[in-house]
């Protein structure tokens, strides 16, 4: 029985091996150098045709508009598994709305001093990298994460369940709906005000909100069901 | 030192994760190894078409060449996905721990440890 | 040179949470690797992808699993020893090397569990009575004792390999705690 276990192990990393060094002689000898017209065409013009400085937020919110579309549905979908297929669903009554109660479980004083003192920052942070997304390295994405960071922060030093899940559930689903028409209505048909680098930004800093809203509250559903109602 | 490419360190990485997919027997080594695959392959992505000297893609500066941003674009939203993938998996993994008591793929493990 | 570094150090750290055997420790080695992806994506001149995997790999998905590996099954040890007045840093010392080492590394190579151990000078009676450990060592004047349960399958294997485990104390007995009657063995 030891012996067979052993020989299936040899061969499974003689199957890794072989495999990586199939890949590599196959990417090293036999790809072929293709010329880049899709990233010729996105980097040409980008701030005069689309508003945004930088291409990459140039890229998901303008041109390939339906990426970050597919990619909202997908993160919404992922948050409806990570709710129905729960275990406690059957028992979830027993997880409800907590009165505030600042005592009830006693932290580290360190701990406590310390993120009261980060948490405004990594707010101002998110913030900043949802609002100034088409400037600069950041994005919609970007910045929900951090915002959700920053609910984990939170969690540290006051981990009791008063956050109304529901309500965040609601938004999300409205946000989603709101990410939908927006670049429906602003890209796709041209119901634009002005064709303008002003009206671009615009459009810009609105879609980076919404998308920036959208990830932190499905990102923070994700997180505290995951600490409430299933790390028991 | 020029063989040590990010290409050739993405594909790599990739059977690193396989081979961790395929011998670990605890479910949670197992997502690991699926979150490292996906790594793998996002690095493999973002060092394709890598120039030296180029810039990052923000402003309009034309002294040096751009980046490339397409595939930036794309690995954001894969990685978006990606927490999304590894947020079902603990909850399916989390699940089957409550229902049946499982927590390796093994099957003569099942029930194991104190209740906690 | 620094691409160079960064790039090994990818593969030593994916290497190391993929084959290490303690998982919280790979969990770990997991955080520190999307740290480095992340600075590898800045190298290659992609910020707005460093800046993702920064908030979300080495953030979010880590307390998701260290949240998550509170559920893996843990095997509890419960280490006795009713002459020490006072357990402190150089009593477990004592047995650090001969007993619980071995132990530990027993069971995660080869049963892939996380051990975890408690430490305490009660009498042994009432700790069996009142808290629900898998697993006893019970240290009587020169004699050791094991207890466990002869359904668990794990108690069984490190009585099966107790050479291998600990080799240094010989005078060591075994006794099923649902089969309470004097069932001893001399090992």
């Amino acid at each position: 029985m030891k012996e067979t276990n052993k020989a299936i192990y040899i061969l499974r990393i003689l199957f890794a091996v072989f495999g990586a060094f199939v890949v590599i002689f196959l990417f090293l000898n036999h790809s072929e150098k293709i010329d880049t017209p899709l990233m010729d065409y996105f980097t040409a013009d980008f701030l005069a045709e689309t508003g945004a400085q930088n291409a990459v937020a140039a890229i998901y919110l303008n041109y390939r508009v339906f990426d970050t579309l597919f990619e909202a549905l997908m993160l919404m979908v992922s948050v409806m598994e990570v709710i129905n297929v729960s275990w406690a669903n059957k028992h979830a009554e027993q997880y409800r709305f907590e009165e505030a109660d600042f005592n009830r479980k006693n932290n580290s004083e360190i701990v406590i001093r310390m993120v009261g003192i980060i948490y405004p920052f990594v707010l101002l942070i998110g913030l900043y990298i949802i609002i100034n997304g088409h400037v600069s390295p950041g994005g919609g994405f970007q910045g929900g994460a951090i915002l959700a960071t920053a609910l984990i922060t939170r969690y540290l030093v006051y981990p009791n369940f008063d956050l109304d899940l529901d309500m965040l559930e609601r938004l999300e689903k409205f946000l989603f709906l709101a990410i939908v028409t927006t670049p429906v209505l602003y890209v796709f048909m041209q119901l634009q005000p002005a064709d303008t680098v002003l009206s671009h930004s615009i459009y810009m800093i609105f879609m980076n909100s919404l998308i920036g809203l959208k990830v932190f509250s499905g990102l923070s559903i994700i997180f505290y069901r995951f600490v409430f109602y299933e790390g028991l | 030192m020029d063989f040590l490419t990010g290409e050739i360190v993405g594909i790599l990485l990739f059977f690193i994760g396989l081979f961790g997919l395929m011998t670990k027997k605890t479910i949670v080594k197992t997502i690991m190894s699926m979150s490292i695959m996906e790594s793998g392959i996002f690095l493999f992505y973002i060092t394709i078409n890598y120039t030296e000297g180029s810039v990052p893609p923000i402003g309009q500066t034309s002294e040096a060449a751009f980046a490339d941003p397409v595939p930036s674009a794309l690995m954001i939203t894969a990685i978006v996905i990606g927490i999304g993938v590894t947020a079902i998996g603990l909850t399916m993994f989390m699940h089957y721990k409550q229902k049946h008591g499982i927590t390796h793929w093994s099957r003569n493990r099942n029930q194991q440890g104190s209740g906690h | 040179m620094f691409q160079a570094f960064l790039l090994i150090a990818l593969l030593i750290f994916a290497s190391y949470s993929v084959f290490s055997d303690n998982i919280k420790r790979s969990v770990i080695y997991l955080g520190v690797f999307s740290l480095l992806m992340a600075i590898t994506y800045l190298h290659f001149n992609a910020p707005d992808v460093a800046l993702a995997e920064a908030a979300i790999g080495v953030g979010l998905s880590t307390v998701m699993y260290l949240v998550a590996t509170k559920k893996v099954s843990v095997y509890d040890i419960c280490y006795v020893n009713e002459d020490v007045e006072v357990f402190d840093d150089k009593s477990i010392d004592e047995i650090m090397n001969n007993v619980v080492r071995p132990l530990e590394l027993f069971l995660e190579r080869t049963e892939e569990i996380e051990p975890q151990l408690a430490y305490t000078n009660h009498p042994i009676e009432k700790i069996m009575r009142e808290d629900a450990h898998d697993f006893f060592i019970h240290r009587k004047g020169q004699l050791t004792y094991l207890y466990g349960e002869s359904t668990d399958p794990v108690f069984q294997d490190i009585i099966a390999n107790m050479d291998e485990v600990i080799r240094d104390i010989s005078d060591i007995r075994v006794i099923y705690t649902d089969e309470v009657t004097d069932d001893e063995r001399d090992e």
